[in-house]
């Protein structure tokens, strides 16, 4: 027996929501971008799921696609993260505080 | 070509500082020059007007450099020409010359341009752009020690209502162009379109209270007392003598005949508003303790009157409120010149600490003299021609409106009379900081003011007979407005598929 | 075992020669920057990749003037047409700003200057990307480049705290840009915007894949808006704009004025064409979404940037603001509504761009310059200099005759002829705020000055010549608007400008 594509709908839309509620409620912008991650993650089990259903390559592709580019966002990401760590002893974004207004 | 002289005069004359740096004799004398050609183009314009232009500016968009130089708008050029010239004259701005002197003749020729331009469009272009000069004057030398607030609070008043007159003369234009066949913003185009009334109504609405803030009328006068008191009075002459007549002006090139049906609608309202604004600009004026304030509150009271005159939406009216919105220009600057003259040598304004300046300095005094005797409505100076031609055109709208209207000019007796005593007259012997002795300049720059304010009232119909064709064909306009089918149906709500 | 037949596609590299010459030259300058050593020379690899800018932009105006547009490339995921050229256009000036102004900071360095480069091209894909995948990499060739530019003055916790910003909202309102790519893919089984325009003039209430509870109508609405929302980040709109004003401050001043033309750009054209080819026939609410993202970018873009004492921040909420005219104008839908927007856009870049290089020039990147106090007597000072920056001032606050005037113009045109009401509206009382915000900075320049206050830097020739540049094309673009109604009506691709005369 195979699964709907539906339920892969279902649990990708779960994983991006509990992404996206993990980047609002945490501080720490490790955590925050981990939390990303997972939304981006979720994303491809979407389209891993459309592109099973189509058996279209696109969908494959698109994913690969997503994952080279996250991985990038990775690389660009932890550098600054790790930067503003050096330069504050803890890494809270509330404690991002020098311009408001 | 005679119809942009004026207007290339003003505007180079407003460039000129800029290239001469700080010599403020060299560029006060650069810009009185400029001026005084100016008028000299604005009085051959009188003689050979009507005259007009009409330069392709943005084809696609229906827009066209279109001015006109007809009997509403020739008085009112070389009065802003004439104006200037006054103000550039009993200025002396050393500290900061190039700025002052260009702005100045940067609201003068953008003034002119109001006055002139027959395109909807390029009417705002210079309705907008005039705001700068002014929030610039105050904001930047001004006298008092709240002027970038009053800076602020007339930039306020005049942006937020011209800002939606943009809306409203997009609107008008999109909703005309099915009957003209293309977008247009000309006004003799326009004209000839018919809007159906709920059309007319707001829009309407939005260029009246944009018109009506520069006035002002009450109840948008609220930055005039700030802006009046908090400059000199220099911008304060040229913002009463000038700036408030390019809203009258607008109502009645614009707002009245464009718009026939609404303005009737929408005219015994207006009427209300305009006699409060005679009454209570004469109630304040005849107790304000600020001489300054006294002539900015006779302002309210008189332009009032004249838009009583507009609203009365006859023939007879708006070429009385023609001929005394050149009146009060021609008064209202002297006023504000010579009282400022009184303001710089005595270190006051207020009434209470002045006096005895007709002994000190009989000449000046005699200036002063006339001038409030023009104000106040002297039958033989040109105040009383325009009142009474004013409300002429009023009783024959409505009777009640126009016995209001009288109190209202016996109360302007009053009030001037007073400014004058207590100025001139009195047993407190103002001490003088500085002589009060006109410079030849100045004496010479006066001369034709005397004698406008007498020859206008002896022989006002030299400037009616020219209004006259004007006034009669937005008459005409009002009352076919009633008589014909409208087109052009418009509103928000239809076609969104 | 059977291979299937790997077809190569078929590639114009005439269509993309803006595009390679770019690449190129960034490579170049990173080759060349091996051999020298650092803090030399830098000068001249900035006049470099001035002049890879200059040779993409005259390849972009051939492109435009030649016969070759519209087409279609890399088997119809690239589109080139007038409204791509024209934009690139805008980006490459944007880029060729930020260079100039670089070049005498100490952010100057041959990264720099490549990244910018990079980021210029994931701009120039973006607008001409008619495929779903290249699309979201465009966007992120774009983001990645600008994430590591804010963070380049890492001696300024400022400009890390822009970076870390940026950086975690970009990638979070990414995320929300690919769910929604992915669920357009869903609705329609292909990537190019052809097959997705197609499936969604179609969808009803037909249930996805036989199961009743979602259709496929809900599928495509949720996909757009998330398109809309994760868009709108580059675009600067409500609701992910607060990153705008921090970033404007802590970045360095060259890469905010890049970022804040360029990125603008890129999203409003990705936005029309997504509009124009694939919402307008499609059978789903997409105008409520606009329009309520319209409303609230510019009522939150003009209201928050009353009380700013800080230029660039200043700026900072102006361009949302600004952002707010361009979604509203795309609710109207019609090809004339688009040409206004760019239109819009043009005007929007010039003075924007102006307004950043005097910024860039007072403030000679100390961290006091970029206060509005600091521009108290400007004008008794560095005369041109004052009256340059009223020139943009009174440009963005769309006072007439200048450029930003007719941009404004035509968007209000474009909503009233659309009847859009609420929209007009709300675009005038967004105009009426902004020159009372911009008043404050006018009346300083021309108050007299503070005696206490340092003189200013000395200003470099090329940001002089380029200051002087932008303030006469305002004012000569508000003259004469006709020349550049002729040059946006090659838009006509996707909006013929005749069609703003009011039929």
């Amino acid at each position: 027996m195979t699964l709907p594509t539906v339920d892969f709908l279902v649990v990708s839309a779960l994983l991006f929501a509990i992404g996206a509620v993990g980047v609002m409620v945490r501080k720490n912008p490790l955590i925050m971008f981990m939390a990303i991650e997972l939304m981006w993650n979720a994303v491809n089990l979407s389209l891993v799921a459309f592109a099973r259903q189509f058996q279209a390559i696109s969908g494959h592709i698109f994913v690969f696609v997503v994952v080279v580019a996250a991985a990038a966002e990775v690389a660009i990401g932890l550098i600054i993260i790790v930067l503003v760590f050096r330069h504050r002893d803890q890494a809270d974004v509330d404690t991002l505080n020098a311009m408001k207004g | 070509m005679l119809v942009l002289l004026p207007l290339i005069l003003l505007t180079l004359g407003a460039l000129a500082p800029l290239f001469l740096g700080r010599q403020a004799r060299a560029i006060r004398l650069v810009s009185l020059v400029f001026s005084a050609l100016a008028l000299v183009a604005a009085v051959v314009g009188i003689a050979q007007a009507p005259q007009q232009v009409n330069l392709p500016w943005l084809p696609a968009l229906g827009l066209s450099l279109s001015l006109q130089l007809d009997g509403l708008s020739m008085f009112l050029v070389a009065l802003t020409a004439l104006a200037t010239l006054a103000v550039v004259a009993f200025s002396d701005e050393t500290e900061r010359p190039a700025g002052y002197y260009s702005l100045i003749l940067l609201m003068a020729a953008t003034a002119v341009g109001t006055f002139l331009s027959t395109n909807l469009l390029v009417f705002y272009v210079f309705w907008e752009l005039m705001i700068i000069p002014g929030y610039l004057l105050i904001g930047t030398y001004g006298q008092g020690p709240d002027s970038r607030r009053a800076a602020l609070k007339f930039l306020v008043y005049s942006l937020v209502p011209s800002a939606f007159l943009l809306v409203a003369i997009v609107t008008l234009a999109v909703a005309a162009a099915p009957a003209i066949g293309h977008l247009s913003f000309n006004l003799d185009q326009l004209l000839a379109v018919h809007l159906p009334a709920a059309t007319q109504n707001w829009i309407f609405l939005l260029f009246a209270a944009s018109f009506m803030v520069k006035v002002p009328i009450w109840p948008l006068h609220a930055w005039m007392p700030d802006a009046y008191g908090e400059s000199r009075p220099q911008v304060a002459a040229m913002l009463s003598g000038v700036l408030s007549k390019t809203g009258l002006y607008a109502l009645i090139r614009f707002a009245f005949p464009l718009l026939p049906e609404a303005a009737r609608l929408f005219a015994p309202a207006l009427a209300v508003i305009a006699l409060i604004s005679i009454l209570y600009g004469a109630w304040i004026a005849l107790t304000h303790r600020d001489g300054r304030m006294v002539i900015a509150y006779s302002s309210l009271s008189h332009l009032g009157l004249v838009f009583l005159g507009v609203v009365a939406l006859n023939a007879l009216g708006l070429d009385g409120a023609v001929l005394q919105m050149l009146n009060h220009g021609i008064y209202a600057v002297a006023l504000f010149l010579l009282f400022g003259m009184v303001e710089e040598a005595a270190g006051t304004r207020l009434l209470a600490k002045l006096g005895g300046v007709a002994g000190r300095a009989a000449l000046f005094a005699g200036f002063l003299w006339i001038t409030v005797l023009a104000a106040l409505g002297l039958p033989g100076l040109n105040g009383f021609a325009g009142e009474f031609l004013l409300l002429l055109g009023i009783f024959r709208t409505s009777q009640v409106w126009a016995w209001i209207a009288i109190a209202a000019v016996i109360f302007s007796a009053a009030y001037f009379i007073r400014l004058f005593q207590l100025t001139a007259q009195g047993a407190t012997e103002v001490e003088l900081i500085r002589p009060l002795r006109l410079s030849p300049i100045r004496f010479a720059v006066l001369v034709p003011f005397v004698v406008l304010m007498v020859y206008i009232g002896f022989a006002p119909a030299q400037v009616t007979s020219r209004v006259q064709p004007v006034a009669q064909s937005i008459a005409r306009l009002e009352a076919r407005a009633a008589l014909t089918q409208p087109v052009g149906n418009y509103s928000w709500e239809a076609s969104r598929q | 075992m059977n291979l299937p037949l790997i077809v190569p596609p078929q590639v114009a590299f005439s269509l993309i020669s803006p595009d390679l010459a770019l690449l190129v030259t960034s490579v170049v300058i990173l080759a060349v920057a091996l051999f020298l050593a650092p803090e030399q020379g830098i000068r001249w690899l900035a006049w470099l990749a001035a002049a890879g800018i200059l040779v993409a932009a005259g390849s972009d105006v051939i492109l435009l003037l030649g016969s070759q547009l519209p087409a279609t490339t890399f088997s119809g995921s690239l589109v080139m047409d007038p409204l791509a050229e024209v934009l690139d256009l805008v980006i490459l000036a944007a880029a060729l700003l930020a260079v100039l102004l670089a070049a005498n900071r100490p952010e100057a360095s041959p990264d720099y200057l490549a990244l910018t480069l990079w980021s210029a091209i994931g701009m120039m894909v973006l607008v001409s990307a008619h495929d779903l995948i290249v699309l979201f990499l465009a966007v992120e060739v774009l983001s990645l480049p600008l994430y590591i530019l804010c963070a380049f003055r890492p001696d300024r916790p400022t400009s890390l705290e822009a970076a870390v910003k940026y950086f975690l909202l970009g990638a979070f309102s990414s995320g929300f840009l690919l769910y929604g790519l992915a669920l357009l893919f869903g609705v329609s089984g292909g990537t190019n915007l052809t097959q997705v325009a197609a499936a969604l003039a179609t969808v009803g209430s037909a249930s996805l894949f036989g199961h009743g509870a979602i259709g496929t109508a809900l599928i495509a609405e949720v996909g757009i808006g998330l398109v809309v929302v994760g868009l709108g980040f580059k675009l600067a709109a409500v609701p992910f704009h607060q990153w705008v004003p921090d970033v404007y401050e802590g970045a360095p001043t060259s890469v905010v004025t890049f970022m804040s033309v360029g990125t603008k750009v890129a999203a409003f054209g990705v936005l029309a064409r997504l509009v124009d080819t694939v919402f307008v026939g499609s059978a789903v609410d997409w105008q409520g979404l606009l329009s309520a993202l319209a409303v609230a970018t510019i009522l939150a873009g003009a209201v928050l940037a009353i009380p700013q004492q800080n230029f660039k921040r200043l700026l900072g909420y102006s361009g949302i603001l600004n952002a707010g005219y361009l979604v509203a104008v795309l609710v109207v839908g019609s090809q004339a509504a688009t040409a206004a927007g760019v239109y819009f856009l043009v005007t929007y870049a010039l003075m924007n761009l102006g307004a950043f290089a005097v910024i860039s020039a007072v403030s000679g990147g100390e961290m006091e310059g970029v206060m509005i106090r600091r521009y108290r007597g400007l004008f008794y000072q560095q005369p041109w200099t004052a009256v340059a920056m009223a020139v943009f001032l009174l440009s963005l606050a769309s006072i007439p005759p200048l450029a930003g005037f007719f941009g404004k113009l035509f968007i209000l045109q474009a909503l009233i002829s659309g009847h859009q009401l609420v929209l007009a509206l709300t675009v005038v009382a967004g105009t009426a705020i902004t020159l009372i915000v911009y008043g404050r900075p006018l009346l300083a320049m021309f108050s007299p000055p503070d005696p206490d206050s340092p003189p200013l830097p000395k200003m470099p020739m090329a940001v002089a010549t380029a200051i002087g540049c932008l303030a006469v094309a305002v004012v000569a673009v508000g003259l004469v608007p006709g020349a550049i109604v002729g040059l946006v009506h090659g838009v006509s691709q996707i909006g013929p400008l005749s069609g703003i005369s009011g039929r």
